[in-house]
Parts: C-alpha cells; structure tokens; sequence
C-alpha cells in the first residue's frame, strides 16, 4: 500500500486498538495485523507521534516480574478517532470512484 | 546473532538520537521480544521478525526526524484542524469571483521526507543569515517600498470614499436640480438629473471594486509577509516538497 495512505490509516488503527481498553505493543500488533500489515518498527513512531499529539497516554506496569508499557487512549484521542470517519467516508467515495472507472 | 548482538547492533545505529531515546526504543523491543518468547518464539525467530537492526534504526530515525519537524512548526492535532482549514477554503474558493491561491504550507508538515538529524544546527545559522539579508534590503528599499504601498492603499481608500461621495452626491444634486429646475426649464432639468443618475451609477459600481481591491491587496501582504517568513526560517521545509 502507498505509503502515505498507509500511515495516516494506521494511526487510526492504533487509536482503534486502544479504543475499549488500554493495550501494549505485542497486542497492539496482533490485533491490527489480520486487517494491514504493521511490523515493530512501524508501530514505534506512531505510538510516538499519537503520545506527542495528547492522543494517548503511557504508564509502565511490573507484570510476572518484568516490565509492560501500557498505552490509553485520551479523550483527545477518541475525538480524533471520530473525525477519522470523515475521512474514511470521503475514502469510500474515491474507491466507488476508482473502481468503477476500471470497470468501464 | 543473539539477542544482545541484535540490540547492540541497535543501539549503535542509533547513536544519533539522544540517549534517552535510545533507552526507550531498547525497552519497546525488549518488551516485544519477552511477548513474543512467551508465546512460543525462539531467540533467532524473534530476531529475524524484528528484521535487520540497521534497518530498523534507520526506519525509527528517520520517522522521528520527521517527527521533530513538524513538531517544532505545529503539533500533529493543529495539523489536522489546519488540513480541515484548507478543505473549507478549497470549497469556498470555487465561489469567489476573484480567485486567491492560498499557500499549501500544511503540506509541508505532512511529508513524511527522511531528514538527516544534522540537518538542525544547519537550518539555525542558514536562517539568522537569511533574516540578515531581509533586513539588509529591508533597510535598503524599505523606505520606497513602504512610500510606494501606502500611496497605492491611500489611492484604493480614496477611490472608494470618492465612489460613495458620488452616490451621495448624485442623489443631493438631483434632488437639488429638481426643485431648482422647476423655474430653469424642462429638458435641462432632465439632462441635469440624467448626470446626476449616471454619477450615482458609477458610483455604486466602483464601491464594491475598491472594497475588493483593498482585500485583494491586504491578502498579497499578508501572502508576501507569510513567503518572507518562511525563506527566513526555512528554505529547506520548500525543498522537501515533492
């Protein structure tokens, strides 16, 4: 997928993950992989670029006796996620537009 | 490679960014690393799916670099107000009569260009150099130029405090030609009131052109003001364009 298209989905992605509860990294990945690729590498600086813009934020808990960093999303956050649907729609609307011109 | 190789391979190649962010890419991948032997990997499988570790800094490198750029312009939540802005006024354009290009600089903000991180110590002193040579020619022609601006806004002003003196004019001298022409005679009366007619005519035809002229012109100040700012603070951020 183009990449520029790519990032701004996967920003969405995460913010989606992190929707009903908080997550960590491992999770995050595993549950947005079926749907598009996102490798470690990808994940770190959106997670970066969403803490840096107050969409979510982190806490670091100890668990079974080592460290997990938790992530939550922010009110912030979740608002950002509705306009995202704005631009999912007007997304669609350029697929029904392309698709159909390939099919003429 | 094990593990350790794999993380100080790493954290070599990362040796530009600031240590605390070293620490905290090394903690990310080690949280992943424990997840995913947890769930059943091996040290060599874990390692291959995290990929080469050159790779991969230069990925996280070149994502924060980007990310330090548009963070010291705006953050990415007034970039998104800012993409919704210039939708607004796309759609607004196409229903103005005068057409204005608006500069595309939130754009700017959204290329995602890999930068060298050296970039930020030679972007300072090329814009101190640039504010210097702004201020050399502002000293220069400063004085002409501003002479020069605020004659033609003085002449746009005064043309369109004219056009409304015309339309008032033109009402009070017809009226006046009315009630004096009763004794002076029919047709000059009504020649007199027929200039008086095309006065106020011109007059509220030219009320609504001066008021688009000096909004005209105070959006090219305000557009010229904007450039110089920016080939003052970064010519790089138009060389990113592509």
């Amino acid at each position: 997928m183009d990449i520029q298209l790519k990032k701004g989905l996967l920003e969405a992605c995460v913010l989606a993950a992190l929707k009903k509860e908080e997550s960590y990294g491992y999770k995050i990945i595993s549950d947005i992989s079926p749907y598009i690729e996102i490798s470690e590498s990808t994940l770190y600086p959106i997670l970066k670029r969403l803490e840096a813009g107050t969409y979510l934020t982190t806490r670091t808990v100890e668990i079974s006796g080592r460290l997990r960093k938790y992530y939550m999303i922010t009110e912030a956050g979740k608002r950002r996620l509705i306009e995202y649907t704005e631009d999912l729609d007007e997304l669609e609307r350029v697929h029904k537009f392309i698709y159909r011109a390939i099919n003429r | 490679m094990t593990k350790y190789e794999w993380e100080r391979e790493l954290e070599k190649n990362l040796h530009t960014l600031p240590k605390d962010e070293i620490k905290r890419v090394l903690e990310y991948y080690n949280e992943l690393f424990i997840d995913k032997i947890e769930r059943g990997g091996t040290e060599t499988s874990v390692i291959a799916e995290f990929g080469n570790p050159f790779d991969v800094a230069n990925k996280i490198i070149a994502e924060t670099a980007d990310l330090d750029a548009s963070d010291n312009a705006k953050s990415p939540s007034e970039t998104i107000a800012d993409d919704r802005k210039e939708d607004r006024r796309e759609k607004e354009k196409k229903k103005d009569i005068v057409r204005d290009p608006e500069p595309s600089e939130t754009r700017e903000n959204n290329a995602s260009v890999p930068k060298s991180t050296d970039g930020a110590s030679e972007k300072k002193s090329g814009s101190v150099l640039r504010a210097l040579v702004v201020i050399l020619v502002c000293i220069l022609l400063g004085g002409t130029v501003a002479g020069v601006i605020s004659g033609l806004f003085a002449a746009v002003a005064g043309l369109t405090v004219g056009s409304v003196g015309m339309v008032i004019g033109g009402f009070i001298a017809a009226i006046g030609s009315l009630i004096a022409g009763i004794g002076v005679g029919l047709w000059a009366t009504v020649a007199q009131i027929g200039v008086c007619i095309i006065v106020i005519g011109v007059g509220i035809f030219l009320f609504p052109l001066c008021i688009k002229l000096m909004i005209c012109m105070g959006k090219l100040m305000v557009k010229i003001c904007g450039k110089v700012a920016r080939f003052i603070t970064g010519k790089t951020e138009a060389h990113n364009e592509n």
